[in-house]
């Protein structure tokens, strides 16, 4: 039965035009138009089918929606922010007066571009995420569109800068062209003529010219010279052709003086196989790729041949981030171990990847190794350097004196240095450590061989191969513009002498494809109480961290906060061992029953229903069994793997997921090593601090052999301080849209994986009163961070454009 | 027919060494599953000392996939200085040229006529003239076997290896015989009636290389792709930098007053265009591919064949053909 409900004061109108919707919500039609950022909602009439109502919700610039609302009069229009809050405030009021029905009467269609046309198509049920209710799912699309608008707010930037890039290289060359040819003669500066009267031009400006010059001219002979001249330019523009490759077959030298006899073709028999051994002896393909466990890439195989071949085994890998520099390193080192030519090898990395490496290097290549995070290196150092055959330690460490001096000793049949943007400055200790190394072969990995001027490129090469590049100071005279250190003057000069010590693979000649990737964020409301108790428990802990040792306070803090933002048996099970246990006993006692971790939890078995099932990420095993508990009870299939589950278990385990879905809990231990590209859903129930942790969890999903657009659910309480967290992250860093591995070179130098959670406690702990402007404050460094990266990943895009792997 | 590379499995290639050492003199037992105890003099010694004394020693073959340390003058691995030289060696001791007789059997009949003449319309049909005539008298066809290492000399180097059973005079490849050598069998001894002589003149060496030359094309068109590439590039650079510096030289050349001035500018640019040339010649010459062929055995297989005329009435030419009966193929001079 229809409900007239007045919508006066709803919308600031002051309008008391009613629309009748019908009490329980009808039937509703949603048109998604990702051309035009709008998203349309249209009421019909259950009898007839007609549109009762319709709002399309808009985004006309950056924070700004509009709104326009069509009821039985024309339609008035309202602007709200991109928040969430302020979005979700809208939609809310909107139900009141025009409920949204079930999903079983909600069609949606969707508008999108497909490189010529607009298409519309309706979405069938297993593309709409029904997992949420419709009204969540309405503020989700509306969220989206803001997404993309800042997407393509963003590529429209960077486009533009190429774009200037590009323009001011064009105006350079054409600078480069006058100083050579001299000031342009004036008939360039005219158009073509007609070809009737281009003779006639030519010879007066000649003529004019020749008037100037030669007082004596009148001459045929200048006048006929000239017009060679004038002529001369047209004839050389055209390509000259490049000849057929002569292919010389040489006789061989045949020369049978005496014939023997023979009875039986064995001997003939033995000597073929000696020549087809002799023959598969040769280094044509790589000889160790048979015992290698890694997804054998045609451009990551080419490579590691390129490397031992033509670059004899010193080169500058720099393939794009994402494509596996890597794995190109160790195929080089497994190969020249597997050839006998190396003994003795030495990988050199930041301090936080060691560990990653030698477990890189153990599961891939079956090779050992020795760290310098062994807990035997301090004691005896000669030993630890001059005795493992495999070496992988920190460039950091290596630089100390002590351990430069003992490294300096020892012969290295193989350097790998990686993440090599270190070693750009050639007066720092870094770089004057890894010179200082004796080495046959050197492999320097890095995505970002510039980052601030081609000097740096000078100092890496340098390293690779002395005198492939000239002097310093000629180096500079003849490829760096003193008023423009970025772009080379003689690109294609500079090209080919990196082209002998330097690969650079890209996405686009390795034909690497990734689907994309989606995040939202799904925002859980805590009820009064808890609300209260939160806000009156950060001071608390605050004070009473105030008491503690810097580092106890810096520990307990971030690991309090984070726990309290992912389970209540998380946080109590810190509680148990914080150092004030009367506080800790009195916070257990007032905490009140968590309503919005029920929620978290019943926010799950929808998404384990849809295919593939869904991941699920979080930071603490408590969290990981009480999620596993709950899910039980509600007879959702689920299954576990932490630090504690054996290793020989975790593949048959994520098998299982595999064939029959339901949810995977998964602790970062547990993510180790974890391939699951075959789920396309992923749920972030916790926020680690540390993005590149993030970034790991993502790219456990995202990666080769994902069919499906990549969906990110990040699980956050509303109003907490894992939402600013997430906020920055999302905003600021983009941190969902990067490439995995981008993260790491944008927090680079100002932040190690540690560091940046230490920040943000600090900004917590230093700014009681103002954690948001701290925070925002963060993020202003962290988006300056990440517009940084993106001017060198540019730079390093222009210089390097070309293949260098044109094999 | 291109032999395939064999992988480095550690039990095949230690049979081989086994084999090849043994051929060569020395003596060889299994003191492991992969380690082979040597003692060996004379030229199976000399894999180790230049002196050819007598050397005892073990031979490993660790997996292919060992990590450790190799010690190159007692392992085989991929790759090894060891196997080399145990092929090397085998190549210098063992007879390169040969002759042999295919065993076809006794009592060889002459073909039936009309099959023969069937045969022949199948095979030749009207390629040419005539058909042939008996009686088919008993007489002898001779192929050449070779077994050739192709060194192919281009940006990198590529090395093949190929077998292939040309019948004389005419060079063309004996499927057969190329495939399925190991399933003939050889007369023992050599029939001394074997007319040898007739085939030293045919021209063995151009044969030997052409066959070559057909065999290695496929690989040839991949690398000659590659080569055209790199030679663009090198031509690009080359053409750019002389049509630069010769548009500078005709710019200076019109602003100069002087006959003489301009005459000498002249001069330049010839020689500009000159230089040109010679540095894209230059260019061309050093991408050229070139292919070495190494030949390690060279064979006369003589089989016996029925000969008959070919009479080809309007024209009043005579040619001879010869029946194999091995393969039921008429070969024509």
């Amino acid at each position: 039965m229809a409900k007239k409900q007045p919508v006066q004061g709803d919308f600031g109108f002051g309008s008391t035009e009613t629309a009748d919707v019908g009490e329980s919500g009808a039937p509703l039609e949603v048109t998604l138009d990702d051309t035009a950022l709008q998203v349309t909602i249209a009421w019909l009439s259950p009898e007839s089918g007609q549109e009762k109502r319709r709002i399309q919700i808009q985004v006309i610039r950056s924070d700004e929606l509009r709104w326009y609302f069509r009821l039985d009069s024309p339609g008035k229009e309202d602007e709200t922010s991109w928040h969430r809050m302020a979005i979700r405030a809208r939609m809310k009021a909107i139900n009141r007066t025009s409920p949204v029905p079930d999903w079983d009467r909600v069609r949606v269609h969707q508008i999108e571009w497909n490189g010529k046309t607009k298409t519309k198509r309706q979405l069938s049920s297993d593309e709409l995420f029904d997992e949420f209710p419709v009204l969540q799912w309405l503020e989700n699309q509306i969220v989206r569109m803001t997404r993309m608008y800042t997407q393509w707010m963003q590529e429209s930037v960077l486009q533009g800068m190429a774009n200037r890039a590009r323009q001011r290289q064009e105006s350079q060359r054409r600078s480069e062209q006058r100083q050579k040819s001299g000031p342009v003669p004036s008939f360039y500066r005219k158009p073509e003529p007609s070809p009737k009267k281009a003779p006639a031009l030519k010879k007066t400006a000649s003529s004019k010219k020749s008037a100037k010059q030669d007082k004596s001219a009148g001459s045929k002979e200048k006048n006929k010279e000239s017009g060679e001249t004038a002529q001369a330019p047209a004839e050389e523009i055209a390509k000259m052709p490049v000849p057929e490759i002569p292919v010389h077959v040489h006789p061989p030298e045949v020369n049978p003086d005496e014939l023997n006899d023979l009875t039986t073709l064995s001997d003939y028999f033995l000597l073929e196989k000696a020549s087809r051994w002799w023959v598969s002896n040769q280094s044509d393909d790589l000889l160790a790729l048979p015992y290698c466990d890694v997804e054998q890439l045609e451009y990551q195989v080419r490579t590691a041949l390129r490397v031992i071949g033509p670059l004899r085994g010193r080169a500058l890998l720099s393939d794009e981030v994402g494509l596996g520099k890597t794995i190109e390193a160790g195929l080089v080192l497994k190969e020249y171990l597997t050839r006998g030519m190396v003994e003795r090898f030495l990988v050199l990395t930041v301090p936080s990847l060691v560990d990653q490496w030698q477990e890189e290097l153990r599961t891939k290549f079956d090779l050992s190794t020795a760290t310098t995070n062994d807990s035997g290196v301090r004691n005896d150092l000669g030993q630890f350097w001059r005795e493992n055959q495999g070496i992988v330690a920190s460039l950091h460490t290596l630089k100390q004196p002590r351990h430069v001096k003992i490294a300096q000793e020892c012969n290295w049949d193989l350097l790998i240095v990686d993440e090599a943007h270190y070693l750009r400055n050639r007066s720092s200790q870094a770089w004057k450590a890894i010179n200082s190394l004796p080495r046959q072969f050197l492999l320097l990995l890095t995505a970002t061989p510039v980052q601030n001027s081609l000097e740096e490129l000078y100092n890496l090469v340098t390293l690779l191969q002395p005198g492939q590049l000239p002097s310093p100071q000629e180096f500079r005279n003849r490829f760096i513009d003193p008023k423009n250190p970025h772009q080379p003057k003689a690109p294609e000069e500079l090209r080919r002498l990196l082209g002998q010590v330097m690969i650079r693979n890209t996405r686009a000649n390795a034909g690497i494809e990734l689907p994309s990737r989606r995040s939202e964020t799904v925002q859980f409301e805590p009820d009064v109480r808890e609300r209260d108790f939160w806000t009156k428990w950060e001071p608390e802990l605050r004070e009473s961290l105030g008491r503690l040792s810097s580092n106890q306070s810096s520990l307990w803090g971030r690991l309090l906060l984070q726990a309290s933002g992912s389970s209540p048996s998380a946080w109590e099970a810190c509680l148990n061992s914080y150092p004030e246990q009367e506080l800790a006993a009195k916070w257990k006692r007032e905490v009140p029953e968590s309503g919005s971790w029920r929620q978290k939890c019943d926010a799950l078995p929808p998404l384990a229903r849809g295919e593939g099932g869904v991941v699920v990420f979080t930071q603490f095993v408590k969290t990981q069994l009480a999620i596993s508990e709950y899910l039980k009870e509600q007879n959702v299939p689920v299954r576990v793997i932490n630090g504690q589950t054996p290793p020989e278990e975790r593949q048959p385990i994520t098998e299982n997921f595999r064939r029959e879905g339901g949810v995977l809990l998964l602790t970062r231990s547990g993510t180790e090593g974890r391939n699951l590209q075959f789920c396309h859903r992923l749920v972030n129930f916790d926020l680690p601090w540390n993005p590149m942790e993030i970034e790991q969890r993502i790219g456990r999903l995202h990666r080769l052999g994902q069919q499906h657009t990549v969906r990110i659910y990040n699980f956050v309480t509303s109003r907490s301080l894992q939402e600013q967290i997430l906020t920055i992250l999302q905003e600021k860093l983009n941190l969902f849209e990067l490439v995995v591995g981008e993260t790491g070179l944008i927090l680079g130098d100002r932040f190690s994986s540690d560091d940046f959670a230490d920040e943000v406690f600090r900004r917590w702990q230093d700014s009681p009163d103002s954690v948001d402007q701290a925070l925002d404050e963060l993020g202003d460094e962290l988006a300056a961070a990440r517009n940084r990266y993106f001017e060198v990943k540019e730079l390093d895009d222009t210089l390097f454009s070309h293949d260098y792997e044109e094999l | 027919m291109k032999l395939p590379k064999s992988r480095h499995e550690p039990d095949k290639v230690a049979r081989f060494f086994q084999e090849a050492l043994e051929k060569l003199g020395g003596i060889c037992e299994w003191s492991w599953h992969d380690r082979l105890h040597v003692l060996a003099e004379g030229t199976a010694a000399s894999l180790w000392t230049a002196n050819e004394s007598v050397v005892d020693a073990e031979l490993h073959f660790p997996p292919s996939d060992a990590s450790g340390p190799r010690r190159a003058d007692r392992e085989v691995f991929p790759g090894c200085p060891l196997t080399f030289r145990v092929a090397e060696l085998l190549h210098a001791e063992e007879v390169q040229y040969g002759r042999a007789c295919l065993d076809l059997g006794a009592n060889l009949k002459p073909p039936a006529p009309e099959a023969a003449q069937k045969q022949w319309e199948a095979q030749i049909g009207r390629k040419i003239a005539g058909k042939p005539t008996g009686p088919y008298v008993q007489d002898w066809h001779c192929s050449v076997l070779v077994l050739a290492r192709c060194d192919v000399q281009a940006i990198d180097q590529h090395w093949s290896l190929h077998r292939l059973a040309l019948s004389l005079p005419d060079g063309r490849v004996d499927e057969d015989l190329t495939s399925n050598l190991s399933l003939h069998a050889f007369k023992s001894p050599v029939p001394s009636e074997i007319p040898w002589s007739r085939w030293s003149d045919c021209g063995v060496t151009e044969i030997v290389r052409q066959a070559l030359r057909d065999d290695i094309q496929t690989d040839l068109k991949a690398i000659q792709a590659r080569q055209r590439r790199y030679l663009e590039r090198e031509l690009d650079r080359i053409d750019q930098y002389f049509r630069d510096y010769t548009r500078e030289l005709r710019q200076r050349q019109t602003r100069q007053r002087r006959q003489e001035s301009q005459s000498r500018y002249q001069e330049r640019i010839d020689a500009a265009k000159a230089e040109h040339e010679r540095r894209r010649q230059d260019q061309v010459q050093r991408h050229e591919i070139h292919v070495y062929p190494h030949i390690d055995a060279l064979i006369f297989l003589a089989e016996p064949a029925w000969r008959a005329e070919i009479v080809a009435p309007r024209e009043e030419t005579r040619r001879t053909a010869r029946f194999l009966p091995r393969n039921r193929r008429w070969v024509v001079e």
